[in-house]
């Protein structure tokens, strides 16, 4: 396995393999920004994969760097921030069938685009601020099928059926044959699509978001596209921008808190449908959260992320039944019930550091009860300490405590 | 049954031509439009009802400082006039009458379109305003028009480029727009490409005036001189009125073109860092379409405020402007009312400046409304 | 921290304390005495008018600002000493903000009572000497708390902001060239030489003579006492006037502040300089004085409406409430929290309306309702050099001077709000 080997043997970007069902890889991701007050150094050494089929959530407190991670593997941060160095591995199948394997962060701006929205999707935490406020629903869903989708037979399909049911409708019309045998040219047609017009186009796209819109089980879905942002229900958007990232069935999705400003039942629903997706449209999906209940309902992998470092990583049921890094302990502790939904489930002491200086040696020495000198002077080196149980710490706790290094 | 035999299925549409199909769905449309339109309408008629408040403040202020603070009298009488004869022009004007009688009268003399007479212009004030409005609304359109076209695109260029050149000459040209004194901005102008240039002899802009008097015949139709010299298919009068329209048009349009560019690249700026346009990002979509479609339409929202706004500067600079470029406008007979103590006309001018203000604002009003689905429907 | 904790505090210094005693006695008897020089600058004022060394307008203009000012802030002053003497915390910044108001609007005012305002400035030169500054600087900035961070953190972005700096340069060097104009220039403000009018710049006359044979150079710089001085007087009453109209009507809420947003709606249905135009005329005499009262009519309902907004927002704000559910009197959320952060942007807008009224007036000015032909002043000087296309030099400096002077105050002004901008603040 690659992410198992040492970091020194790949260092050479174009004998790149991986597991062929290893999906995402990101490794020795550093992302900083450069503000007025000093250069803020949210991403050190970011580590972690997603399996074909996985659902992996990243976990940790607020401003660890959750988001940034997200936004990192598809090239959105923005302007003070800037991706230093690290690979994000991105297996893909292309048109010949064949995997290919693409460093996001080393191919074009064109490129990128053709990702952006259509392999990799990602839904943003925010419902209220992410869509835009002065387009339709529809519309902005619309825009990215049109973007990424070939369109064309849907566009064939569409008139065949118009023209098909028109013909059911008036079988007594004039022109009869006439319409036979246009249908019959247009299927023809079917295995290579003329290219349609841009109107065609945007009434196809229009059919596919109401289609879409269903998927997500949104009520009412072909009144909803005519609808502004501010008319639906925080909920409801929600919905609409999963449909958004949903609409050209991309290979991984992101799903950035998105439920975290729902309240609990459509959160609920929310994450069911998510589920559900994930299966019908065969997605590998990275739920990011700081709700450990989430996390023991639907993942199969966590990442537990702190102060921008991946302290541990590994399956769910591991990390619930032996947690190792002092600071995802001290997360499980601060939850009575792993099922029941706390607001704020962190109870360890102090804050997250500044990141501005971020504290030397391990981040979270300075609130660790294990902490010693050591922790204080290097930065504990990426291990796996069990098979598929990768934690950064000096002091491993649990299972493996004591262990000599 | 003619309604609903069947004709002919459309290829295209895959419309079966049944009329009463037709029919049907032609209302359909047609109702939806209404009632998409019945929300504008009570947002158009909740902006109109919240504009009463202010007309009637405006003629209120106006009724005050000519008639209260000023002294009416003053325009009928001379230094020689007898204590009785001023009283009787007193009483002849209703000036011995209460206050609020008075504003009455006013109210009703202006409703009456008695707005005066014009001393300055040996006229009555509304036929002054009939043949000078014109030739202000060319020349603020002129401007406005200049202003937007320009400054937009260079707000957004600087915006897009923050901290490059392009955004450092964009706002030393803003910044400066905004520090000049136009009416000294007009003089420069006149005297590099109108004096400079005749003395270099070079083919110099004209010093003022709306069109070559001298050379020209023109006679006012609709008293918009571009408009009128299309109808009488005179090109030589078009070319030569929009030659007159450059420097007075430059001048007065800078500081609108400043104002306009500096909101422009501030409401872009903070535009560009909204989630939606991260979001519109994580489409794939171009950054092209990002700036033009997604961001642009938020952006305008408040720059369409200034540019209502900027109205207000445009009349200010309108007196100044057509004062140096002797345009035959209402700003120029304005100074002259004023040199000339023409209390009327002054009340007239500022009482139409108020109006014509309010309602771009109107415009404006209704402008944003289309612009912001949130506050059509508000 | 609660009056307390000064209490406890205030012992630590004890052997200061004959200090504040004093400091008390003197925050008295100043007030005593701004009420004393406001009477005196009514009757002086009066006399004036008397002797007709000054109109109406002008003895209205003396009430307003001088007189009222000297009388409210003496006032004033006695239950701040009396808070000072009690340690109570609140009591401190009030002194420096009275006294602040009192100075600017002495300055205004002109006359005698300038030099009354010597003795404010004395009061807040000693409330900045460390034996009282011990009293309350640590209090007052601990319960800034992250404002005081912030504070300065701004003056570093402004020190570092190169154009913000260049535009204070640029403002004290005409602050300057206003003050000394009698010792840079070689001419007097009127001084004529008849018979050299429209000599080119040479080293007589080194910006040239206008038509007058005035020496351009001269009458340039004399010039920015009278444009200087409109501008501040306009800004400084129209802010303090639109301040309290606007803070009442946010702190009052309902009609009053229906009523106070109606008005300033109709204000500004007028534009700026049309408004001024109509105002001055009905006003009748054209001279200065008559323009600065147009723009001060003209330019409060934009701090009306500014302090309004902000007071209604620092009353929505947190912490507000939490202040109060400590326990904290009025005055002291108003000294600490409300005008701090309410003062910000009145003096950014304040900044880029000096730009704005300068050139409004030199506008009015033009057209002809300023000074008297021929005296030293922009506007003027431009209106009457405008057709001697051949000596650019009688138009070009005076316009160069507003354009200088107007883009140095919207330098610092754009810049300040920039800086200050929360949304732009962290790059
Ligand atoms: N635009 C930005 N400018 C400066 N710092 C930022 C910016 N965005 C994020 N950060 C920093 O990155 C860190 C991680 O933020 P984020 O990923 O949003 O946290 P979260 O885990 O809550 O999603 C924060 O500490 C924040 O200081
Ligand atoms: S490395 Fe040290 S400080 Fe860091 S988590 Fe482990 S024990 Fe705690
Ligand atoms: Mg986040």
């Amino acid at each position: 396995m690659v992410a198992s080997q040492d970091d020194t043997s790949i260092e050479t970007t174009n004998d790149i393999r991986l597991d062929s069902d290893t999906l995402l890889l990101v490794r020795g991701l550093k992302t900083n920004f450069y503000t007025y007050e000093g250069v803020v150094k949210a991403l050190d050494n970011v580590q972690f994969e997603l399996k074909r089929g996985d659902t992996l959530a990243i976990v940790g407190e607020t401003g660890c760097g959750k988001s940034v991670t997200a936004k990192s593997i598809l090239r959105l941060v923005d302007s003070p921030g800037r991706i230093e160095e690290g690979q994000i591995l991105f297996q893909d199948v292309n048109e010949e069938g064949e995997n290919v394997i693409i460093d996001l962060l080393q191919s074009t701006e064109d490129e990128m685009r053709k990702i952006r929205g259509n392999k990799i999707a990602i839904v943003f935490q925010d419902p209220a601020t992410y869509p835009n406020p002065v387009f339709r629903i529809g519309d902005q869903i619309a825009e990215v099928i049109a973007l990424h989708q070939d369109l064309s037979r849907d566009v064939l399909e569409m008139k065949i059926a118009r023209l098909e049911d028109a013909l059911r409708t008036n079988p007594d019309a004039e022109n009869v044959e006439e319409i036979t045998t246009r249908i019959e040219e247009y299927k023809s047609q079917l295995d290579s699509p003329p290219p349609p017009t841009d109107k065609e186009k945007k009434e196809a796209a229009k059919k596919r978001t109401v289609e879409t819109l269903k998927l997500v089980r949104m009520p009412s879905a072909e009144q909803t596209i005519n609808q502004y942002p501010h008319e639906l229900s925080g909920g409801m958007r929600q919905r609409a921008l999963i449909a958004m990232a949903l609409s050209c069935n991309p290979r991984i999705l992101i799903a950035d808190e998105a439920t975290t400003a729902l309240d609990v039942t459509v959160q609920a629903q929310v994450l069911k449908l998510l589920n559900v997706l994930k299966t019908e449209l065969d997605a590998s999906i990275i739920i990011i959260t700081h709700d450990l209940g989430v996390v023991a309902e639907t993942c199969t992998r966590v990442a537990v992320m702190y102060a921008g470092v991946v302290v541990e990583y590994t399956n769910t049921d591991e990390l619930f039944s032996d947690p190792i890094h002092p600071y995802t302990s001290g997360l499980l502790r601060a939850i009575p019930k792993i099922t029941e939904k706390v607001e704020h489930l962190l109870q360890i002491t102090g804050t997250v550091p500044n990141l501005i200086h971020p504290p030397s040696g391990c981040r979270f020495h300075p609130r660790c009860e294990f902490a010693t000198e050591i922790c204080a002077q290097q930065r504990p080196p990426r291990e796996e300490i069990k098979p598929a149980h990768w934690i950064e710490c000096h002091h491993p706790q649990g299972s493996m405590k004591g262990r000599k290094r | 049954m003619a309604l609903i035999s069947p004709r002919t299925i459309d290829l295209k549409t895959g419309h079966a031509q049944l009329a009463l199909q037709k029919h049907i769905a032609g209302c359909a449309r047609a109702i939806r439009r209404v009632i998409w339109h019945m929300r504008l309408r009570d947002y158009v008629i909740r902006r109109l009802l919240l504009a009463i408040p202010v007309v009637i403040g405006v003629l209120a202020i106006t009724f005050v400082l000519a008639y209260v603070m000023g002294d009416p009298v003053g325009i009928y009488t001379q230094e020689r006039t007898s204590p009785e004869a001023v009283e009787a022009i007193r009483r002849a004007h209703g000036l011995d009458r209460p206050l609020y009688e008075q504003f009455f009268f006013y109210l009703r003399d202006l409703a009456s379109g008695d707005w005066g007479y014009s001393v300055s212009a040996r006229l009555p004030v509304t036929q002054v305003i009939a043949t000078r409005l014109p030739a202000t609304i060319e020349l603020s359109l002129f401007a406005i028009v200049f202003a937007i076209a320009l400054g937009i695109p260079l707000g957004i260029l600087s915006a897009t480029k923050k901290d490059r050149w392009p955004d450092h000459v964009t706002r030393v040209v803003a910044l400066a727009g905004v520090s000049m004194p136009i009416f000294w901005f007009a003089l420069m102008l006149k005297y590099v490409f109108f004096f400079q240039f005749y003395m270099a002899g070079l083919p110099a802009l004209p010093e003022g005036g709306r069109y070559t008097f001298t050379v020209l015949p023109y006679t006012p139709i609709t008293g918009f001189l571009l408009i009128d010299s299309i109808i009488t298919l005179n090109p030589v009068l078009f070319m030569d009125g929009l030659v007159h329209l450059i420097l007075p048009g430059f001048a007065l349009g800078y500081l609108t073109l400043a104002i306009i560019t500096r909101m422009m690249r501030s409401s872009m700026l903070e535009v560009l860092k909204e989630d939606y346009i991260t979001l519109a990002r994580s489409k794939g979509l171009r950054e092209r379409v990002v700036i033009y479609r997604h961001a642009l339409r938020n952006a305008m929202i408040p720059t369409v405020t200034v540019i209502g706004l900027a109205f207000g500067g445009l009349m200010s600079g309108a007196v100044l402007t057509e004062t140096i470029f002797s345009w035959p406008g209402l700003g120029r007979w304005s100074t002259r009312a004023i040199l000339n103590s023409d209390i009327p006309s002054i009340n007239a001018f500022t009482l139409l400046v108020a109006f014509i203000f309010v309602g771009a604002n109107l415009v404006v009003d209704l402008v944003y409304g289309a612009l912001d689905p949130r506050i059509r429907y508000g | 921290m609660t009056k307390m904790d000064t209490k406890q505090y205030s012992e630590e210094i004890e052997e200061t304390s004959s200090s504040i005693k004093y400091f008390v006695y003197f925050i008295l008897v100043l007030g005593f005495i701004n009420v004393i020089a406001g009477f005196v600058n009514i009757i002086d004022a009066l006399l004036l008018y008397d002797i007709g060394t000054i109109n109406e307008i002008g003895l209205m203009g003396n009430i307003a600002t001088g007189s009222i000012a000297a009388i409210v802030i003496g006032i004033l002053l006695l239950p701040i000493g009396l808070g000072v003497r009690d340690l109570e915390n609140w009591a401190f910044p009030w002194v420096l903000y009275a006294n602040l108001l009192a100075i600017l609007l002495f300055l205004v005012n002109g006359g005698f009572i300038v030099y009354i305002g010597l003795f404010n400035l004395f009061a807040i030169i000693l409330l900045m000497t460390p034996q009282i500054r011990a009293f309350w600087w640590k209090l007052y900035m601990e319960d800034m708390g992250p404002r005081a961070k912030e504070t300065r953190y701004t003056l570093y972005l402004i020190r570092k902001s190169p154009l913000v700096v260049a535009g204070i340069i640029i403002i004290a060097v005409y602050i300057c060239l206003a003050i000394f104009a009698p010792y840079i220039t070689p001419y007097g403000p009127t001084e004529r030489e008849w018979y050299n009018f429209l000599q080119a710049p040479s080293p007589q006359h080194i910006w040239g003579t206008d038509q007058n044979g005035g020496d351009v150079f001269s009458m340039v710089i004399w010039a920015t006492q009278v444009d200087l001085k409109i501008a501040i007087s306009v800004v400084a009453v129209a802010l303090v006037v639109g301040a309290f109209i606007g803070a009442a009507a946010g702190y009052f809420g309902g009609a009053v502040d229906e009523i106070v947003m109606r008005i300033t709606d109709v204000f500004f249905a007028f534009p700026g300089l049309i408004l001024a135009m109509a105002i001055v005329s009905a006003l009748g005499a054209r001279n200065l004085d008559n323009i600065s009262i147009a723009l001060m009519l003209v330019w409060w309902p934009t701090y009306a409406r500014l302090v309004r907004g902000q007071v209604l927002i620092e009353r929505e704000k947190l912490y507000v409430e939490a202040a109060r559910s400590v326990g904290a009197s009025d005055m002291r959320i108003l000294a600490f929290h409300i005008l701090p952060n309410t003062i910000q942007p009145v003096i950014v807008q304040a900044t880029l309306d000096m730009g704005g009224v300068l050139l409004t007036a030199a506008g009015l000015s033009f057209i002809g309702f300023g000074a008297e032909a021929g005296s030293a002043e922009w506007g003027l000087m431009i209106a009457q050099g405008q057709n001697h296309f051949a000596q650019y030099w009688v138009t070009l400096f005076p316009g160069l001077a507003i354009l200088f002077c107007a883009l140095s105050f919207n330098l610092v002004g754009d810049g300040v709000r920039d800086i200050l901008d929360p949304k732009l603040r962290r790059r």
